[in-house]
C-alpha cells in the first residue's frame, strides 16, 4: 500500500470493515469508493483477510488441559501453605516445566544470608544449636518440606521467610488453600514468593541459566531436596550451610550457649526471579491508562535492594510468652499477627506456644524497632547463658561490608550478589525486553546510583516461642 | 455477561477458592491455547504456553485490576509469552535438513488440530485454513497477533490496545498493515481463487 492521493481514506478502509468509523468518515469513505479502484482494491484484500482469518475453525484445548493446569495450581497453592501435603502434591504433580528460578532463587539466598549473619544485639545473639528451630534458617528455607513436617516449626518454619513483595505492597498471591489441607496463615506470603520466584516462565529459564550459575556455584536443587552447595567457605557461611559444622565449629571455639535468641538478616529472597517475572510483564497489571495517545504503565518493578526480610525468633519461657506477644503486638507500626500455635505438652516439644508478627519498617526505623525488639526480649526471655559465639560469628561475617549502618550491614553485599538487573522496556508494543545479559552488563554501573535512589524498606518475621 | 461470572470467580479464586480458579480456565482455555496455537504453530508448544499463561495469572492474579476483562488479560500473558517461546525457539539452533523438510523452529504447515479423517468438504475447508495459519505464520509475531485477536477472537479495538499496550491508532494501522500482508501471501499462495472469492464474498 504505497502513498496514494486516496489518502486518507485508505487508512479508513480497515476500520470500516469493522464498524470502527465514525458516521461522517464512513459516509465521505462511501462517496470515495465509487471512484476509487485503488481503495476498492485495497478493500478487496481487506476483506480477504479478515474472512480467512475469522473462517479458522475455533481450536479447543487438548482434552484433560484445565485439569492438568488446574493441579498444577493446586500443587503450587499447596506448596504456599508448605506441609506434607504440599510436598506430597509436589510430588504427584510436578510442574511441566522446570523451576529453575527456584533454585536460582535460594541460591542467591545461600550466599547472601551468608554475608548477613549478623545479630541487632551482638551480646545477646547466639549460635542456633539444639533448639526446636535450630536449624539454620537457610536449612529452613532450602528445605521447607522438611521444616515444615517439623510440628512444632509448622508455619512458622515457612514464615521465618518473610521475604519482600516484588514491586506493589498491597500484591499477595491468592492464599489457595489446596483441598483436604489446611491454610496455614503465618508465612503463606514467603511461600507465596518463594514459588512465585520458582515461576519458570518459558523463556526466561534458559535466557537467566548463565547468571544463575554467575550467582552460585552451583543452583540449590530445590526439589529434589538436595541440600545447596555451599558456596566459598567463610566461617559465617559455614555456620549457615551447614548448621552441624557450624555448631561443632562454634562449640568447639566458644562453648556454645543453647540457643535463646537468633537474628539473622536476610536478603531479598524472592526479588530476583520475582522481580524478573514483573519485569518480564508476563504478569501484567492493567493499570495504565490511555490518554492521548499513549499509555501509560505502572509496571511494577523491583529492586532487590528495596526490602530486606529479616526474622528474629525469640524464646521466652511459657509464662512469660503472653506479656512479650503483648509487648510486640503493642510496637509500631503494629504488626500483622501471624498464626498462633499452642502445642501439646510432651517431652519431646521443645516450645509450647508459638506466635509470628510481621513488621515492615523504613530501613530508618530498623534500629528503633530492634532496639524495641531487643527490648521485649530482654524482658521476657530465659537469661542467656553465653554470647560469645553470637559476636564470633559477626566477626567471621565478611569485612568490607559495615558501611550503612547497624542495620544496613550488609545490605550494599546482598545487593550485589543478587544483582538483578532492571529489565529496560522496549516500549514498542511488543514488550521486548532488554536481554539479561544487556541488562546484567548495565547492572554494575547503575547498581551504586540505584540502591542510593530506592527506599529501603526492612521486613521483620518475629517469631515468638514459648519453651517449655 | 461473561465478564460478571468471571469477576465473581476472580473474587472467589483470590480468597482462597482453587475451584473458582479451575473454573476460569475451563471458561477460557479455549481461546487461550487457540491464540497460542496460533501464534508459534504446533500443539506441544501452545500447550506448554498456554499451561504458562494460566499459572502466570494464577500467580498475579491480586495484580490484575479489572480495566480489561479478564479474558483480554490472558491474551496479553498468551500473546508476551508467546513471542517469549517464539524468541527462544529462533535462539535454539536449527536441525540441518537436506531433504527441505522444514525445522521445528521454522514456521512450516500447521499441525493439525484433529488427525481425524474428514469428509470431502471439510477437507476443502480444512486445507484452506492449513493455507491461511501458515500464511498467519509467515507474518511478523506482531502482525499475526493483531490479527488473531481481531479476526480470530474477535476483540474490539480497544481491548486489544490494552492487551498489546498499544494505543488505538496503532491497532487500526498496525491491523491494517497485518490484514494487507496477510491477503498479500494468501494471493501470492496456491489459494489464490478461493482468497479472492472470500474477498469477493464480503464479511
Amino acid at each position: 500500500m504505497n502513498a496514494q492521493t486516496s489518502d486518507p481514506y485508505r487508512e479508513w478502509l480497515s476500520p470500516y470493515l469493522d464498524g470502527a468509523l465514525n458516521a461522517n468518515d464512513k459516509a465521505s469513505l462511501e462517496k470515495h469508493l465509487p471512484g476509487c479502484r485503488e481503495c476498492r482494491d485495497d478493500l478487496s484484500l481487506l476483506r480477504s483477510a479478515v474472512h480467512a482469518v475469522s473462517s479458522l475453525p475455533k481450536l479447543k484445548a487438548p482434552p484433560g488441559f484445565a485439569d492438568r493446569v488446574s493441579a498444577q495450581v493446586r500443587a503450587e497453592a499447596a506448596a504456599h501453605q508448605g506441609g506434607l501435603l504440599g510436598k506430597l502434591q509436589r510430588l504427584l504433580f510436578q510442574p511441566l516445566f522446570p523451576r529453575v528460578p527456584v533454585t536460582a532463587a535460594l541460591a542467591v539466598l545461600v550466599v547472601a544470608v551468608a554475608y548477613n549473619m549478623t545479630s541487632f544485639s551482638p551480646k545477646k545473639a547466639h549460635v542456633p544449636v539444639g533448639t526446636t528451630n535450630g536449624a539454620p534458617a537457610i536449612d529452613l528455607l532450602t528445605k521447607q518440606d522438611k521444616a515444615a513436617e517439623q510440628t512444632a516449626a509448622d508455619g512458622n518454619a515457612v514464615s521465618a521467610i518473610n521475604v519482600p513483595k516484588a514491586g506493589k505492597k498491597s500484591e499477595e498471591w491468592p492464599a489457595f488453600a489446596a483441598k483436604g489441607s489446611e491454610a496455614a496463615s503465618a508465612g503463606s506470603l514467603a511461600e507465596k514468593e518463594l514459588v512465585r520466584a520458582g515461576d519458570e516462565t518459558t523463556a526466561r529459564s534458559q535466557m537467566h541459566e548463565d547468571k544463575r550459575r554467575a550467582l552460585a556455584d552451583e543452583p540449590a536443587r530445590e526439589e529434589s531436596g538436595r541440600e545447596s552447595k555451599s558456596p566459598p567457605q567463610t566461617m559465617a557461611r559455614r555456620a549457615v550451610l551447614g548448621h552441624a559444622d557450624a555448631s561443632k565449629m562454634v562449640s568447639e571455639s566458644q562453648s556454645a550457649p543453647i540457643t535463646a535468641a537468633r537474628v539473622e538478616a536476610k536478603p531479598a529472597l524472592a526479588v530476583p526471579a520475582a522481580a524478573e517475572a514483573v519485569a518480564n510483564a508476563e504478569v501484567p497489571v492493567f493499570s495504565g491508562a490511555v490518554s492521548g495517545g499513549s499509555v501509560t504503565r505502572d509496571v511494577t518493578t523491583a529492586s532487590v535492594s528495596d526490602l530486606e526480610s529479616r526474622t528474629v525468633t525469640l524464646k521466652v519461657p511459657d509464662s512469660r510468652f503472653d506479656s512479650a506477644a503483648q509487648q510486640l503486638e503493642n510496637l509500631s507500626p503494629p504488626p500483622r499477627r501471624g498464626a498462633l500455635k499452642k502445642y501439646a505438652q510432651n517431652k519431646d516439644a521443645r516450645v509450647s506456644q508459638q506466635a509470628t508478627y510481621h513488621f515492615e519498617v523504613d530501613q530508618d526505623d530498623a534500629a528503633r524497632i530492634e532496639n524495641e525488639i531487643a527490648n521485649v526480649r530482654s524482658n521476657a526471655e530465659l537469661p542467656a547463658k553465653g554470647n560469645m559465639a553470637g559476636e564470633r560469628l559477626q566477626a567471621a561475617a565478611p569485612a568490607g561490608n559495615s558501611a550503612g549502618g547497624q542495620s544496613g550491614y550488609a545490605y550494599r553485599n546482598v545487593s550485589g550478589v543478587a544483582g538483578v538487573p532492571e529489565y529496560a522496556e522496549n516500549n514498542e508494543n511488543v514488550n521486548v525486553k532488554a536481554g539479561p545479559r544487556q541488562a546484567q552488563a548495565q547492572a554494575p554501573a547503575d547498581k551504586n546510583a540505584k540502591a542510593k535512589q530506592a527506599r529501603k524498606r526492612v521486613a521483620y518475621t518475629v517469631t515468638l516461642e514459648a519453651d517449655q | 455477561m461473561r465478564r460478571r461470572a468471571d469477576t465473581a470467580l476472580i473474587e472467589r479464586a483470590l480468597a482462597g477458592d482453587a475451584d473458582a480458579f479451575e473454573s476460569l480456565i475451563y471458561l477460557h482455555q479455549d481461546p487461550v491455547y487457540g491464540l497460542c496455537f496460533r501464534m508459534l504453530g504446533n500443539r506441544e508448544d501452545a500447550e506448554e504456553v498456554a499451561a504458562s499463561v494460566f499459572m502466570n495469572a494464577f500467580r498475579a492474579l491480586r495484580s490484575f485490576r479489572q480495566e480489561a476483562a479478564f479474558g483480554t488479560w490472558l491474551y496479553r500473558i498468551a500473546a508476551n509469552l508467546s513471542k517469549n517461546k517464539l524468541r527462544a525457539l529462533s535462539r535454539r539452533p536449527r536441525a540441518f535438513s537436506l531433504d527441505g523438510v522444514s525445522g521445528e523452529d521454522e514456521p512450516g504447515p500447521m499441525e493439525l488440530p484433529s488427525p481425524a479423517p474428514q469428509p470431502d468438504e471439510q477437507t476443502e475447508t480444512r486445507e484452506l485454513s492449513d493455507r491461511v495459519e501458515a500464511a498467519l505464520l509467515r507474518l511478523s509475531p506482531a502482525e499475526r497477533e493483531i490479527l488473531l485477536l481481531r479476526d480470530a477472537q474477535g476483540l474490539p479495538y480497544e481491548e486489544i490496545g490494552k492487551a498489546l499496550e498499544v494505543p488505538a491508532g496503532t491497532v487500526k494501522s498496525r491491523l491494517s498493515r497485518a490484514r494487507l500482508a496477510l491477503a498479500g501471501l494468501l494471493r501470492s499462495g496456491e489459494g489464490a481463487q478461493d482468497v479472492e472469492r472470500m474477498g469477493r464474498s464480503g464479511v
